[in-house]
């Protein structure tokens, strides 16, 4: 091979992730710029963290929200210094996101390594090209809440452990690597439930690794790395339980939640099959994969395949994901959508030793084998990726306009009814626009433990107009356009329908905000 | 040197071979287990069955060749082979569906016949193909819609035999050392001839064959096979069109075009479209293969086990890959044409194609020395292979039928009460009318529901708005009106938007597989 040619292929795969790496971070920095409005949860999470000073943050907050408390702390830190817009809301996720990036070709590159020590950038490429372009991965970057965390933190631990794992048990680099990866542990648990869990399998492979060289000092330092991982883990929990037990939310949660709670081990085919089909759901979602099933087997046969080259970043791996399967039988943290966020860079890394596998046998048939793998599995996704680049990737839900609309048309003595769905995003953005929170009246959240609980929210909001009424000329009510277990209202001006007479209807946002005024006959 | 065990180490002889053939009886057993379950269970004819079967009753052989009762269309050899039976066997559930599994059972040994032939390569004395074969075999045997149409009164399980017998003729003539011409294509042309009368589908497997011929021959110019080849082609052509000429007829004398998009159009090709390579349509139908009629759950696992095989066989020999892929492309034109639904049963006689190149696409992996792409390649066919035997055996331990009817109609007959009327609805009606012989109700003790032909956009719904406006009609002369409700996705009646009128007062419901029952009252009587 000529020496171009040969330089050329030596930089073919760094070249590539790098670009690929810049790629991801622009894919997330747009989403960042579109700068949509607050949905429900993040408006809910937002409130807290503007009421709230450092301290307050750790006790139980409104609207059943939790989150670790290091992000918090991080987030709070950020609104004290630039503000409390969206963009400085958001600063945190999207900087852990935009880390997350590079961290996850660290931990590619670590993982592929061989034997010989030499990184196999072909497994770096194409799990760094699925993601940086994987789409909740994109989404949760723009997302006032801690999973863009959860992901880079994996990437970071799961790329040390692999690097300890690559120096003998007895040696000093071992024990050294083993500090840095206990304190970042010790530290991590506060900014992320989830990384309980990368710890664990860490923890536990570590463990194998060190008791199988019999060295008694690898054995103490990797136990003595546990047990600060637990009682620190243990501190924040303990908060944690506090807090939920201080709201009684524990049947909330377990409602709620209960799609992500599985029966482990299952006792029946009927939970065997939930269970399957709940695993399956995560390569969907987050996963991203249009084709869970195959994302499955490539998962599968992946994690065969590195067992069969390095069995310990195989159990690496794979353990987070069990031990949240594990954790989901207790009912004590969902295998469900964005809680299982932080498994995705382990996923991506195991499905990508599938075709990998293909692509490096030297039949053709098998070669292109691992090339239809691979378009089959990313090409969708990847596309998918890039689409969002142009365009938000936003619910339709957006109350800024209909606050300019009632901040220009508010006269004294008016009020606001905000039914449930539009409380958080609402109580946000009606005190940035200078209204103050005896203005708006918002409905009290009946716990899941109410059965029906649409149903008991109308008959709640008709009980509680004729009162609104006798001490307001006008009445403010914000609807989601298209939502179900409305009363009956009418689209007409003028006409009278359940609530009074509608004097404005005033679409924007994806919402409509009715004005109405009492009817004539109103409390008959 | 690849990567790849060679043929010779298969090991061919002692143990393994005995292994072999132990498993590939084993698989037979298991399908004709499966067929015979579903078979021997006799649920009563559904609505299409009993369309059918009502035609074939009524009408002479002679009738049969002009348009049918009910929309009803089906090849013409099939339909006499019906009629063959039915004056020998009579009119039972199990005489009816006698051809469907007689072809369901044979097409078993001849798809492991098949799938043996297509992997041995070019020579006979090649070592049989085990992997390939089992994997074939085993998603065979399991094929929940193979099973499904064995037992039920259609040509689509014909359709499957069908395949496997053209296939198999065309690689004993493609290998054949036969001097004369004659005796290498005559078998195939008359059998080509023939089966164009039994199976719609045929023409396309026959044009794959036929296509791959006239190329070959011509390429390795062997002009007198080129003619022969060119000679079948235009024989099994006339043949076709002869029927299709019949076909066309009927369907124009009763005005079906419309019909046969609003029920079909979901498998005609969109062309033309707002983009003309419509890709959506093409993925999701190439994906939809798999699940209808394939029967496995992971069709996009499915996919890319088929194009694994298919670039695996490619590699071998393009030959037998043109063959096998040509009826593809020949089943796509009709569907642009809009002659030939490329969608659901329609697509049966596709399936050994799909299983034999999906099992080339798990063989691949398991025939590797990787260790790795063994475990792939196991890992890989046990996904594809056990939702569809979990459910198998879940329909093997509870057969369903789609139309429970009997022990309905028995409860109408227990609580019958003087004045009572029972309401068949369309999807019951012509299966009431067939089993009304052993029922006894009198012309005035039922009524049935109209054929409102698929003019109506949305049929189901127009149907349910039907029964609510006639339901209070009946009501006004009957105390009591049962209704016999087949599941097809409608409700029992519906109210238009923005009406309102009393319908009636449900008393009783009473619900078996595929049929519900349900007593109404005048809603006066009720309180």
């Amino acid at each position: 091979m000529s020496e171009p040619t040969e330089k050329r292929r030596v930089w073919a795969g760094p070249g590539l992730t790098v670009g690929l790496i810049v790629l991801g971070m622009a894919l997330r920095l747009a989403q960042y710029l579109h700068n949509r409005a607050l949905w429900l949860d993040e408006a809910a999470l937002a409130v807290n963290i503007v009421q709230r000073g450092f301290r307050e943050l750790l006790e139980p907050m409104i609207y059943h929200q939790n989150s670790p408390y290091a992000f918090l702390f991080s987030v709070e830190l950020t609104t004290r210094l630039l503000g409390t817009g969206e963009h400085a809301l958001r600063l945190m996720p999207l900087l852990w996101a935009l880390a997350s990036v590079p961290l996850f070709a660290w931990m590619m590159a670590e993982i592929s390594r061989g034997e010989d020590g030499a990184i196999r950038w072909n497994r770096v490429v194409i799990g760094t090209a699925f993601f940086v372009t994987a789409k909740h991965l994109i989404f949760y970057a723009n997302e006032l809440r801690h999973y863009s965390t959860d992901v880079a933190l994996c990437c970071l631990l799961v790329a040390m452990t692999a690097r300890l794992l690559r120096h003998a048990p007895d040696t000093l680099a071992f024990r050294r690597l083993l500090i840095v990866l206990g304190v970042t542990g010790v530290v991590s648990v506060w900014f992320s439930l989830a990384m309980f869990f990368v710890l664990a399998g860490a923890g536990s492979v570590v463990l194998v690794c060190a008791l199988r060289s019999r060295s008694r000092s690898a054995i103490a330092w990797t136990a003595a790395a546990g047990v600060l991982w637990l009682a620190s883990f243990g501190a924040h929990n303990h908060i944690h339980a506090r807090n939920i037990e201080a709201r009684n939310l524990r049947a909330d949660i377990e409602h709620n939640l209960a799609k992500g709670f599985f029966e482990v081990p299952p006792r029946s085919g009927a939970e065997a099959r939930r269970l399957r089909d709940g695993v399956e759901q995560v390569f969907s979602y987050p996963g991203g994969f249009t084709r869970p099933g195959l994302a499955f087997f490539a998962c599968a046969a992946g994690a065969v395949a590195l067992a069969r080259r390095r069995p310990a970043l195989a159990f690496l791996l794979a353990l987070p994901g069990i031990y949240a399967i594990f954790a989901s039988g207790m009912s004590a943290y969902p295998f469900w959508g964005r809680y299982v966020l932080f498994a995705m860079p382990a996923m991506a890394a195991l499905i990508v030793e599938a075709p990998a596998a293909l692509l490096e046998n030297r039949e053709r048939a098998v070669r292109t084998m691992g090339v239809m793998l691979c378009v089959f599995l990313f090409l969708q996704p990847f596309a998918h990726g890039l689409r969002i680049f142009a365009r938000s990737y936003d619910f339709g839900d957006d109350p800024r306009p209909l606050v300019a609309h009632l901040k220009t048309h508010w006269r004294e003595g008016d009020a606001i009814y905000l039914p449930f769905h539009q409380v958080p995003p609402f109580h946000y953005y009606l005190p940035r626009a200078g209204f103050r929170e005896e203005q708006f009246e918002r409905e009290p959240i009946f716990t899941e433990e109410v059965e029906n609980n649409e149903a008991y929210r109308r008959a709640y909001m008709m009980e509680r107009m004729p009162e609104l009424f006798a001490e307001h000329e006008r009445i403010w009510i914000v609807f989601r356009d298209g939502a179900g277990h409305l009363p009956r209202l009418t689209e007409t001006v003028g006409e009278v329908d359940d609530i009074g007479q509608l004097m404005e209807a005033v679409p924007g946002g994806g919402m409509t905000l009715y004005r109405y005024e009492a009817a004539e006959n109103q409390g008959l | 040197m690849t990567g790849t065990a060679s043929a010779e180490r298969t090991p061919e002889h002692g143990v393994a071979r005995v292994l072999g053939w132990s498993a590939l009886i084993g698989f037979i057993a298991l399908g004709v287990a499966l067929r015979l379950r579903r078979y021997l269970d006799f649920p009563p004819f559904r609505l299409d069955e009993a369309l059918l079967v009502e035609n074939v009753i009524r009408r002479d052989f002679l009738e049969l060749l002009q348009p049918m009762d009910w929309h009803q269309n089906s090849p013409f050899a099939f339909l006499y082979a019906l009629k063959l039976v039915y004056l020998a066997l009579g009119s039972g559930e199990w005489q009816f569906r006698l051809i469907p599994l007689v072809s369901g059972l044979i097409a078993l040994p001849l798809f492991a016949w098949f799938v043996a032939a297509m992997g041995r390569g070019r020579s006979a004395r090649h070592a049989m193909p085990w992997a390939v074969l089992l994997s074939g075999m085993a998603l065979f045997a399991g094929g929940k819609w193979l099973v499904y149409w064995s037992s039920e009164v259609r040509h689509y399980s014909t359709d499957v035999v069908i395949t496997c017998v053209l296939y198999l003729m065309a690689l004993h003539a493609l290998r054949s050392d036969e001097r004369s011409a004659m005796r290498r294509f005559l078998p195939l042309l008359l059998v080509g001839l023939m089966v164009t009368w039994f199976s719609l589908s045929a023409i396309f497997i026959l044009g794959g064959i036929g296509a791959t011929f006239l190329f070959v021959f011509a390429y390795r110019k062997e002009w007198r096979s080129a003619a022969w080849a060119g000679g079948a082609c235009a024989v099994w052509l006339a043949s076709f069109f002869a029927q299709l000429a019949i076909h066309n007829h009927n369907l124009a004398a009763r005005d079906l075009s419309h019909d046969i998009e609003a029920t079909l159009g979901i498998g005609f090709l969109p062309i033309p479209s707002e983009s003309f390579l419509n890709f959506k349509w093409f993925r999701e139908t190439f994906e939809l293969m798999f699940w209808k009629p394939g029967g496995l759950t992971y069709r996009g696992l499915a996919g890319f086990a088929f194009l694994a095989g298919c670039v695996a066989i490619a590699a071998r020999d393009r030959v037998r890959a043109s063959m096998l892929l040509l009826p593809f492309a020949f089943g796509l034109v009709a569907a642009a044409l809009h002659r030939y639904p490329f969608w659901e049963r329609y697509l049966l006689y596709l399936v050994p194609i799909l299983f034999y190149c999906m099992a080339e696409g798990v063989a691949l992996l398991l025939r590797q020395r990787d260790r790795r792409l063994v475990a792939a390649g196991s890992v890989l066919l046990a996904l594809l292979l056990a939702q569809p035997y979990f459910r198998a055996a879940q329909e093997f331990a509870r057969p369903y039928g789609e139309n429970e009817m009997h022990e309905l109609v028995a409860h109408v007959q227990a609580n019958w009460q003087e004045g009572d009327l029972l309401y068949l609805d369309w999807f019951e009606n012509i299966p009431f009318v067939h089993y009304n012989g052993r029922y006894g109700f009198s012309p005035e003790e039922y009524e049935l529901e109209e054929h409102f032909c698929e003019q109506y956009a949305d049929n189901e719904a127009f149907r349910a708005v039907y029964r609510a406006r006639r339901l209070p009609e009946l009501l006004a002369e009957h105390p009591r009106v049962w209704v016999l409700h087949g599941h097809d996705g409608a409700p029992v009646y519906a109210l238009p938007p923005g009406e309102d009128w009393p319908v009636g007062e449900e008393v009783e419901a009473h619900f078996a597989s595929g049929v519900s029952l349900h007593l109404f009252v005048p809603e006066d009587a009720a309180e």
